[in-house]
């Protein structure tokens, strides 16, 4: 089964097309969706300007972290989700989206920059935790980060402006 | 009453260069919408990191005074932000948003969200020489204000998703 298969598959499944046709349900997602981001990456932010350097430079990272943890990945939870269902409702539409596949790949592109961190640079963080301006390799993964996630936030804003 | 005094406003605004360059253009209000949602994202996150403190939940070495000061850069840049592009995107539909109940939600609830935050900004100031030893009574009043500026600022996010639906 090819993936343009599966994507017809669901979206000619009927829980596709109750969640389309819902007055109320694809609204209440989409809200939920925009929800998860503020919270998400609306913290997010302020951890990777902290390891940029720029922000919240009398916390350490480790301290900057613990406060944004919970609120970062309850609402990248809540907009994995949701995100789920809003490809359910629309499957067909999103596998020909050019602006669905730029988002996949900046999604996988921010996981690695995270995987690259916290592989490298983050396993010596007791050396540099206090210090106002990190290291290169930690400033650089906090821009990109910031970069990718707002990448990430327009090309889906765009996707459900074209679809 | 009140559309008497808004219709010219909203005529003026639907009938702008600004509007007509708008609604002429296919990706103007795409480019719009994005800096619209990073408005809301630098806002809320603000907003949220504000309530959080004043619940005592995060930022414990400083007080709300200063978290509320150390943050009005950045939740003053999404509100001018979101309020320009919001504004021109209202513009290039505006007799269409102004008759939409959830586009009147949320500008009912961005209207009372600004005087509530303006109010804790105030406060922050009035409070500027306090330290730490805050009494009860004024942790009550940040919980409060707090907690009813992050409820209004996430309804204006919220209504304003809703606007293209309902």
């Amino acid at each position: 089964m090819s993936l343009f298969e599966v994507c017809q598959w669901i979206e000619s499944s009927s829980s596709s097309s109750a969640l389309r046709e819902s007055i109320w349900m694809f609204p209440i997602i989409e809200s939920s969706h925009v929800l998860g981001l503020a919270f998400s990456v609306g913290t997010a932010v302020w951890f990777d300007l902290r390891l940029a350097g720029l922000w919240m430079r009398r916390y350490s990272v480790s301290e900057t972290f613990g406060y944004v943890k919970p609120w970062m990945f309850g609402g990248f939870a809540v907009m994995v989700v949701t995100g789920l269902f809003l490809f359910w409702s629309h499957a067909l539409q999103c596998y020909a989206s050019t602006y669905f596949r730029i988002k996949l790949i900046l999604l996988l592109l921010a996981g690695v920059n995270i995987a690259i961190f916290h592989w490298t640079i983050d396993r010596r963080r007791a050396d540099w935790d206090k210090a106002p301006i990190p290291p290169l390799q930690a400033r650089f993964a906090g821009f990109a980060s910031l970069l990718l996630w707002m990448s990430i936030v327009a090309v889906g804003r765009l996707m459900a402006y074209t679809l | 009453m009140l559309w008497l005094v808004l219709e010219p406003m909203v005529m003026w605004a639907y009938n702008s260069a600004a509007a007509q360059w708008i609604r002429a253009s296919t990706w103007a209000v795409a480019i719009l919408e994005v800096l619209h949602l990073f408005g809301l994202i630098f806002l809320l996150g603000s907003v949220l990191m504000i309530g959080l403190r004043c619940f005592r939940i995060i930022l414990h070495r400083d007080g709300v005074e200063q978290v509320v000061r150390s943050w009005a850069p950045t939740m003053l840049g999404g509100l001018v932000l979101m309020t320009v592009t919001g504004g021109l995107i209202f513009s290039s539909g505006a007799t269409k948003y102004v008759d939409s109940r959830s586009f009147q939600v949320k500008m009912s609830l961005y209207f009372m969200a600004i005087v509530v935050q303006g109010v804790i900004y105030a406060l922050a100031l009035l409070k500027r020489d306090e330290d730490r030893s805050l009494g009860p009574a004024w942790m009550v009043i940040w919980m409060v204000m707090g907690g009813l500026a992050t409820l209004l600022w996430f309804g204006v996010g919220i209504a304003g998703r809703v606007i293209a639906f309902i």
